[in-house]
């Protein structure tokens, strides 16, 4: 341990760290519990009133909150799957030695510099009954009327989920290729020398050497999944009528279009339960030494 | 058998390219987009020989892209500078200058670094509105440093303990005063992870929307994604002028991208980091 004096200036230097992540954080998650409790339209304080565990009641009790929670799993599951696999294979892809392999890799690294806004645009407009697609299907004849992507019940999560794979595809595949770098070149030698087939490196040595990569991608696609927001909101709102509704477009609907500040407030305690546990396992995986 | 494998690696090659190029298609179609008539924009398939560059001028007056910009990089720059600032003191505190308790506190920054804005949105909104702060710029910024804090500290924490405990030591010895040692031993040693930590923040608060979309009402104080998606929103907006606009929005990170392409892999990566 330091000496007193060198304790105390290291407390002070801390000091504004803490006091940004005390007001802004702490203290608003405190607050959401609070609110979880109230019935309030958000705007005079002096309205709030008390009303026990009725939020939580009508919370779990609702269609769309179950709907939306649905969403978000179906959503956490599909991007977090392909998205492993896609920037797998891409990264041993552009892992070999021969030209267009960087070109790949940029090209595919591209849409995660925008924001998922720009991504949501574009989508929309390429799927729309105007879009390109429409209009490629049309020609080839696989279909004569237009398929409303966004504007069908059953497809619009699933069209907001390939956008999405297409954003982040790239992200993965660079934390996979900045892996399969890092495996000795001996050791991928040594077992084709000993006469194993392609499959076989990839399963015995790539991935059981990865797996720590694997681990961690996997959490950052889950964690990024249960947040997701930008995305559904512009290209879909949640809609039509729900059916695409994530955790966090339909909180922003009842906090801000509908002012149930009890009621979303319930949304956001299960996001900050859902987080932490995700910071926990997050933090006992890449656990280091203190 | 060498042939063999020299066209083997012709073949892999093209379809290299191809493979690139078709991933690039939907923002080919955007770009071909931006560029067309009125009434090329719905009916034609891909590039249209009748080229309308004033699209872009049009796009940008009806965006308002020269406030947008100005207010993204306002929000950006400040809270990116403020957020190193204050990260580098705390990482210097938990790493070199640690107290009772200060592993504890740590700890539950780090527990924070999980926590999206969507979890705090209405307890932020309704503190931003009780201290006047709400519909401006201000409260922007210091919601950014806040949900910036807890990764910088932690990738710039990793970083300062890499550095030799004796240097600081040796610092103290010669009566260097602590906030000495951190501005002329510290900080310069520590460019690259600053430059991670600089991209990864901007990249962050440079595409941030739920918190623009909450905390401010006046469209003269947008940023970029908010004013991008308020403008689309409108159901009758031009096809040719939002494509524009996306390419507009698109173009200077693609040109940052160009100039700094390592430190942007180093910087978008740095969320993956070990503890």
């Amino acid at each position: 341990m330091l000496n007193k004096r060198l304790q105390r200036i290291g407390f002070c230097f801390s000091l504004p760290t803490i006091l940004f992540f005390v007001c802004f954080i702490s203290i608003p998650i405190i607050f959401t519990l609070f609110l979880t409790f109230v019935s309030w339209q958000g705007y005079d304080l002096a309205q709030i009133k008390l009303v026990g565990i009725k939020n939580f009641i009508d919370v779990f009790t609702d269609k769309i909150m179950l709907k939306s929670f649905i969403n978000t799993l179906i959503f956490v599951i599909f991007t977090t799957f392909f998205l492993n696999v896609l920037g797998f294979f891409g990264a041993m892809v552009i892992d070999q030695k021969i030209p267009g392999t960087k070109f790949l890799k940029n090209a595919v690294f591209l849409p995660v510099l925008l924001s998922p806004i720009i991504i949501g645009i574009m989508w929309s407009r390429m799927l729309d009954a105007f879009g390109i697609l429409n209009k490629f299907l049309q020609a080839i004849h696989l279909t004569e009327l237009p398929i409303l992507f966004l504007g069908s019940s059953k497809l619009a999560i699933y069209t907001v989920i390939a956008a999405t794979i297409w954003q982040f595809a790239g992200y993965d595949m660079l934390l996979y290729y900045a892996g399969i770098q890092g495996i000795p070149g001996e050791l991928l030698e040594a077992a084709r020398i000993d006469g194993a087939n392609e499959k076989g490196v990839i399963f015995k040595i790539i991935i059981p050497v990865l797996s720590p990569v694997i681990t961690i991608t996997l959490l950052l696609n889950i964690i990024g999944g249960f947040k997701v927001f930008d995305i559904v909101y512009v290209m879909t709102k949640g809609g039509p009528n729900h059916s695409s509704d994530v955790l966090a477009t339909y909180l922003f609907q009842q906090a801000f279009r509908l002012n149930n500040m009890g009621f979303a407030s319930v949304i956001a305690f299960c996001i900050v339960i859902l987080s932490l546990i995700a910071a926990i396992v997050r933090l006992n995986i890449t656990k280091e030494n203190f | 058998m060498k042939n063999k494998k020299i066209v083997k690696n012709i073949i892999k090659s093209i379809s290299i390219y191809l493979l690139g190029i078709v991933f690039l298609i939907p923002i080919f179609w955007v770009f071909s987009l931006s560029l067309r008539s009125k009434k090329d924009a719905l009916t034609a398939m891909f590039f249209t020989k009748d080229i309308h560059l004033e699209n872009y001028v049009k796009a940008w007056k009806t965006f308002g892209f020269s406030e947008l910009y100005i207010n993204s990089i306002i929000v950006t720059l400040i809270s990116v500078f403020i957020t190193i600032v204050i990260a580098s003191l705390a990482a210097y505190s938990f790493s070199r200058l640690r107290y009772k308790g200060s592993n504890i506190v740590f700890y539950m920054i780090l527990l924070g670094m999980m926590i999206p804005p969507a979890a705090v949105i209405i307890p932020l909104f309704v503190m931003m509105e009780n201290l006047k702060l709400y519909n401006t710029l201000f409260s922007l910024i210091l919601s950014y440093i806040a949900f910036g804090l807890p990764i910088a500290t932690l990738i710039l924490r990793g970083f300062f303990m890499s550095i030799p405990p004796e240097l600081v030591e040796a610092a103290r010895i010669d009566g260097s005063s602590e906030i000495g040692t951190f501005f002329r031993i510290i900080i310069p040693l520590s460019k690259p992870a600053i430059s991670t930590v600089v991209i990864f923040l901007f990249m962050q608060n440079w595409n941030e929307f739920l918190l623009a979309l909450v905390l401010l009402r006046d469209k003269f104080l947008y940023t970029l994604p908010v004013g991008v998606a308020n403008f689309v929103g409108q159901w009758d907006s031009p096809w040719e002028l939002v494509a524009a606009g996306v390419i507009i929005a698109s173009v200077p990170v693609f040109l940052l991208y160009l100039f700094l392409q390592d430190q942007f892999v180093k910087g978008l990566t740095a969320g993956a980091v070990k503890g």
